[in-house]
């Protein structure tokens, strides 16, 4: 059995991946001088990653770790702006099945409860998946264990990942977590 | 009709190929075949009709699958099987287990490596000292999460030396654990075997193969690890 002390919950996988992007940059950036061209499409990379968030495929984006190639421009006849293919590596953090992470109580419904955790904001945890704690309605409502250890907004609690899906309209990872189990609960 | 031609054996009845073929060349007295009749047809034979394979790429976990229309059939993503509650947000092929036994399973897309937490301490650290100058550039922009990440390493750093968790960890490939084992080995930093085998299930299966190194490892790390 897992000594209650030395366990530690992780965070999400960090994963470094390969990934080629298209960036866009419009004439007024173009300029004789080939160094203000490539630092434009750095800071233009830097934006567009900024601006993603996360994908499907790799997680939340953390860092660009090194810059791979910059390939020839194409200009769009229309808008007359080049694309430039970019071969990049990046940081990232994928949620992972079965892992273990640490959040805090957002909501509170008769249904379940809301939790956010570092970059992902919505994790929803089952009012059947809350283990020994029951909904208490009222002002405020929480979960309430026999115990009288209490799941309200702002408490910290350690959850398993049960699975996850990713939203693209939000462009978010959505998580389904539970608290019934070894070492999970509020900390 | 040219029957079990040049090269094509005297079969029991069925030949590979049937060539109907329009008559070519000169010939001796006899009416030219129309020019525009297509030269040569091939009526394949009934035991290559109807196989038709599939190839299937899955994605998310980068393995081929094959789908043979002849009667197999091949697994797609299911996600209908669900015993209510994970059903939906299932990412895996099978069937959801009980939700608390639920096991740590790292799909790596292609073109993608693990990182292990103290590798990735180590490059956000680097990227952090760069930050001051690379602020003072109203245009740079950083994604929210680098934050969030760079103080979340910091916090929870565990080893003084990212090169010798590499190393030490780097061998327990010998012994058939994974990439993805490797990094929830360092990460959660376990003290005990029985840790160990809890926090990553999957290592379980091998456990006469890996056993021995892994404590040996185990030991290793501790030598590195930083005081709680």
């Amino acid at each position: 059995m897992v000594d209650g002390h030395n366990f530690k919950s992780s965070k999400m996988v960090f994963l470094e991946a390969e990934m080629n992007s298209n960036v866009l940059i419009s004439p007024d950036q173009l300029t004789p001088q080939g160094l203000l061209l490539q630092k434009a499409i750095i800071t233009r990379l830097l934006e567009d990653i900024a601006n993603k968030k996360a994908s499907k495929e790799h997680g939340y984006f953390i860092a660009i770790t090194s810059l791979k190639s910059i390939g020839d421009g194409r200009v769009r006849t229309l808008t007359g702006d080049v694309l430039f293919p970019v071969s990049f590596s990046c940081l990232t953090q994928k949620p992972t099945k079965g892992e273990v992470l640490t959040g805090t109580v957002e909501r509170i419904l008769k249904h379940g409860l809301f939790v956010k955790s570092g970059p992902i904001e919505d994790i929803f945890i089952s009012e059947k998946m809350t283990g020994d704690y029951k909904y208490v309605p009222g002002e405020s409502p929480m979960f309430l264990s026999e115990k009288h250890s209490k799941l309200e907004k702002g408490v910290s609690v350690r959850f398993k990942v049960v699975g996850f899906r990713w939203m693209e309209a939000d462009r978010q990872f959505q998580l389904l977590a539970t608290l019934a189990g070894d070492f999970l609960g509020p900390i | 009709m040219e029957k079990g031609g040049k090269g094509h054996p005297a079969g029991k009845g069925k030949t590979p190929f049937k060539v109907v073929a329009s008559k070519r060349g000169p010939s001796s007295g006899r009416e030219r075949e129309p020019v525009n009749a297509s030269p040569v047809e091939i009526d394949s034979d009934s035991d290559s009709e109807g196989f038709i394979e599939e190839i299937d790429f899955s994605k998310s976990n980068g393995k081929l699958s094959l789908k043979g229309t002849s009667g197999k059939d091949g697994k797609g993503f299911s996600s209908g099987k669900a015993g209510g509650k994970g059903g939906v947000y299932s990412s895996s092929k099978k069937p959801p287990k009980r939700d608390t036994d639920v096991k740590l399973q790292l799909e790596t897309p292609s073109g993608a490596r693990v990182v292990m937490d103290c590798e990735a301490a180590d490059i956000l650290q680097q990227i952090q000292e760069q930050m001051v100058i690379l602020s003072e550039d109203p245009t740079i922009k950083f994604p929210l999460s680098f934050d969030k990440a760079y103080q979340y390493t910091k916090e929870g750093k565990q080893y003084s030396d990212t090169k010798s968790v590499k190393d030490v960890l780097e061998s327990l490939k010998n012994c058939g654990v994974n990439d993805g084992e490797i990094c929830m080995i360092a990460n959660s930093g376990p003290e005990t075997m029985e840790e160990v085998y809890a926090l990553i299930p999957s290592l379980k299966e091998n456990r006469y193969e890996n056993e021995e190194p892994i404590k040996e490892a185990l030991s290793n790390l501790s030598k590195v690890k930083l005081p709680k």
